[in-house]
């Protein structure tokens, strides 16, 4: 339960986030998919059923912020959140560039899936702009990969100073 | 994943088949482009969402229903300050776009809410404020859910109550000061919460023919819808009174006339025998449930949706008033498919842990 409370807590700075970013710089509010990475870290860890839950509560949190249509990055999210876990279960995830690479296909099956249910379920006319795709996929991936190395070294200084504590203790 | 397998599939089937029944008769009764595309949209994200549920642990949710259910409640009381309206109900929640309506959150929450409680009443211990409290925690929801105003959605959450309590086992006493609450709320309601349209429509079910252009238009044209079908129906898209607009909301509250009047008796009788199957699976895995909070849970969850399916039903042919209520797994709505879904999911979710130790 304490996953789920991190995630709800990192769900709800994302979308934070994601409206600040909205009201201030719109533009820059498309350029990284913050749910998207969140969907997709919390996958990496390997539970296909973190994955499915986590992609249906971030894309549905999406879905009520954006304009737009209901359920539709709900389902995108899903999907993606389970194929990262499966594959999370097949692959080592804790070398970072492999991670990184998973961020990146990651965000690209989002976003051929949103565009590919916008086009097939004729709900919207889209014309997708690959070098936009490409961009965001790997600016996410990027981003992805700052989240993981900040974290990384987190809790490298945080094990050093319990270590350092330790032997301040030992030596007294 | 693999667990999924020991699962008997008629649940979900039924519920499958109702979706794709109601898939094609929103597509016969389309007035405007796109409802079949975002029906099949919300009929996948219901698959998954009935997938997620069956693998979340049901005691889990049963442990934390405390906070689903403040969760939920708060959503529905943002509703009011930040609801958008439609059909004259302010329900939707979104910023942007369109959003989910919180009070199909709200019925799963009250139901495991009420589901853990009533089975701790059981217990050596039970739990203080008796049958006041269980009252309270369906109240809260019906009032802010009446208050939107959404007297159908509100209405729905009575059968669920009183199944629950009666599958509990409650005294004459408790029964009768139930019944005393529930007639004082209805009074209530028509008195603070019932707007003049809503007011109208239950008395044109007392004399629909009074205004037959006015409150009693609606059954007036359903009942024709109904009773024009005959034994076989008109067929795929011939149905005059959806396609030539006398029938107001063909792809929601009136899905079943529609039915009625394109696929005649043989089509009813085919979604009502779906229906049974649905429930009547519903009603074994409530039986082999291995917990009373299980066997409350499906019990609750079954009430919610029998309720829809007799009321949408009674309502079409004139037999209780029109009011918003969807007919289940048929109807047009993106928060009422995962709603249902959802529901189905815990379901298998119990059906699947029937046989494992506590």
């Amino acid at each position: 339960m304490a996953s789920a409370g991190r995630f709800a807590g990192a769900l709800a700075a994302v979308a934070l986030v994601e409206v600040l970013l909205g009201e201030v710089l719109p533009a820059a509010a498309n350029v990284v998919e913050l749910f998207v990475l969140l969907v997709i870290l919390t996958s990496l860890r390997g539970n296909s059923l973190h994955g499915l839950t986590g992609g249906l509560a971030a894309g549905l949190v999406q879905d009520t912020l954006t304009a737009s249509l209901f359920g539709l990055h709900s389902l995108a999210c899903c999907v993606v959140g389970y194929a990262v876990a499966r594959a999370s279960q097949r692959i080592l995830t804790n070398q970072r560039m492999v991670a990184g690479l998973l961020i990146a296909v990651g965000v690209m099956v989002h976003q051929v899936l949103v565009i590919g249910l916008l086009t097939v379920l004729d709900i919207a006319d889209v014309d997708p702009d690959v070098l936009v795709v490409l961009s965001r996929a790997l600016l996410t991936s990027a981003a992805g990969l700052a989240y993981l190395w900040l974290a990384g070294r987190l809790r490298e200084w945080a094990v050093r100073r319990r270590t350092l504590a330790a032997r301040r203790v030992r030596s007294k | 994943m693999r667990r999924l397998r020991t699962v008997s599939w008629q649940l979900a089937g039924s519920a499958l088949a109702l979706s794709m029944v109601g898939l094609v008769l929103i597509s016969s009764a389309e007035l405007t482009a796109g409802y079949v595309s975002r029906q099949s949209l919300w009929i996948a994200l219901g698959v998954v969402v009935m997938l997620i549920a069956a693998l979340v642990d049901y005691t889990v949710l049963l442990r934390y229903a405390i906070w689903i259910y403040v969760v939920a409640v708060l959503a529905l009381a943002a509703v009011t300050f930040f609801g958008h309206e439609a059909g004259g109900a302010r329900s939707w929640i979104g910023i942007g776009g369109l959003g989910g309506q919180p009070s199909d959150f709200c019925k799963i929450a009250t139901v495991l809410l009420l589901a853990r409680r009533l089975a701790d009443s059981q217990a050596p211990v039970p739990p203080r404020g008796g049958l006041w409290v269980t009252v309270a925690i369906c109240a809260l929801p019906v009032l802010l859910i009446a208050r939107q105003p959404d007297l159908g959605g509100a209405l729905m959450f009575v059968p669920a109550l009183a199944a629950m309590t009666a599958v509990t086992g409650v005294s004459l006493r408790s029964a009768l000061v139930a019944v005393g609450a529930a007639l004082a709320l209805v009074a209530g309601l028509w008195v603070f919460a019932l707007q003049d349209y809503q007011k109208e429509r239950v008395l044109s079910y007392f004399q629909p023919q009074a205004d037959p252009l006015g409150s009693g238009y609606q059954v007036r044209q359903s009942r024709i819808a109904v009773g024009s079908g005959q034994a076989l129906g008109k067929g795929y898209g011939e149905g005059t009174q959806s396609k030539l607009r006398f029938l107001p909301t063909p792809h929601t509250d009136f899905v079943f006339a529609v039915l009625a009047e394109e696929y005649g008796f043989a089509g009813v009788t085919l979604v009502m025998a779906l229906f049974l199957l649905y429930l009547g699976n519903g009603v074994r895995i409530a039986l082999a449930a291995r917990d009373p909070a299980g066997l409350l849970l499906v019990v609750g969850l079954l009430a919610f949706l029998a309720g829809y399916v007799l009321y949408n039903t009674a309502m079409v042919v004139g037999l209780l008033p029109i009011t918003g209520i969807p007919l289940p797994f048929l109807s047009y709505g993106g928060s009422f498919m995962l709603f249902c879904c959802a529901a189905t999911g815990l379901m298998i979710g119990l059906d699947l842990r029937r046989f494992v130790n506590i």
